[in-house]
């Protein structure tokens, strides 16, 4: 458990005050959302997904012992829901790898209004064509600001390994950017 | 300008790197997605805020369910143990020496019983 202030947020979920959920969701729903999105390149599907994340969370509000922060919890749970939605895709295997957008889906796409400059947009282009587990560990470190600690408890992997995979995808990030601009 | 000549020789500085990846974090969620979340917070914590959480009802619950069944289960068993050892029915017995006998078994095979209500028995 991180502070007190997580801690009576936790406790009043348990009492099922309204004023507890809402402040759960309107703290950490643009984060999930996010980390969904770079997950699966697909504004749609990381919404669904977003949605199924609350949903399981509150069912599983019981079984959460607070040891980790509610944070660190919803991202364990969407990327769980993730790698699940994956897994169901593969048997499928309709889609192309990581859940992306099939080729030549018109889709929405939420970052687009946001990368004003043209650098940014090029990391981002560059970051969607990495594999997924260097997506994951990107996202959640440097964009969502998890700690390698955290991180460890969402993708169920030692601290160690977790700082070696964000080490080795920052450099894979580096590798693309350069070589994209090698082609352009 | 001088960033994006470093990025493109190669030598990417990691700070370059990960400011343009927490410019990232900016990327908002659509309005409705928060509506639609809040929609689907449990009941018990849109209409019954004053009620227990579902752990303690849950709680409560089996507690009255392990009660229940072990009302059951006595109301059960406890007239049978009652009939044995209650008083025991009255029957006829026909070796009964009050001679207060209600009933004769003409075919019961004991000795006795023919000697004494046997009219079949050979004289």
């Amino acid at each position: 458990m991180r502070d007190r202030a997580e801690r009576q947020i936790l406790s009043a979920l348990r009492e099922g005050r309204r004023e507890a959920y809402e402040a759960v969701v309107g703290t950490h729903y643009g984060s999930v959302y996010r980390f969904l999105l770079f997950l699966t390149r697909e504004a749609s599907l990381a919404e669904d997904l977003t949605q199924e994340v609350f949903t399981a969370a509150w069912g599983a509000l019981d079984r959460f012992e607070g040891r980790a922060s509610i944070k660190t919890w919803l991202h364990r749970i969407a990327y769980n829901m993730f790698v699940d939605a994956q897994r169901r895709q593969g048997r499928h295997a309709a889609r192309i790898e990581g859940l992306g957008r099939p080729p030549g889906e018109a889709v929405s796409d939420p970052v687009a209004d946001v990368v004003a400059t043209e650098e940014v947009a090029r990391v981002r282009q560059a970051l969607e064509r990495l594999a997924v587990e260097d997506r994951a560990t990107l996202a959640l470190h440097y964009i969502e600001g998890l700690s390698y600690r955290e991180m460890a408890r969402v993708l169920d992997q030692p601290g160690g390994t977790v700082k070696w995979l964000t080490r080795r995808a920052l450099a894979r990030l580096r590798h693309q950017l350069t070589e994209g601009s090698d082609h352009e | 300008m001088n960033d994006r000549r470093q990025a493109d020789s190669g030598t990417i500085p990691k700070e370059w790197l990960e400011a343009r990846l927490r410019a990232l974090k900016g990327v908002e969620p659509p309005g409705r997605l928060k509506d639609k979340l809040l929609s689907g917070v449990p009941a018990s914590g849109a209409d019954h805020g004053g009620f227990p959480p579902a752990s303690h009802r849950f709680r409560v619950l089996r507690y009255v369910g392990v009660a229940a069944a072990i009302l059951i289960l006595a109301s059960l068993a406890v007239p049978r143990l009652t009939f044995r050892s209650g008083p025991p029915r009255i029957i006829a017995d026909i070796n009964d020496r009050s001679g207060s006998s209600a009933l004769v078994d003409h075919n019961h095979p004991r000795p006795a019983d023919i000697n004494v209500y046997d009219h079949n028995a050979v004289p």
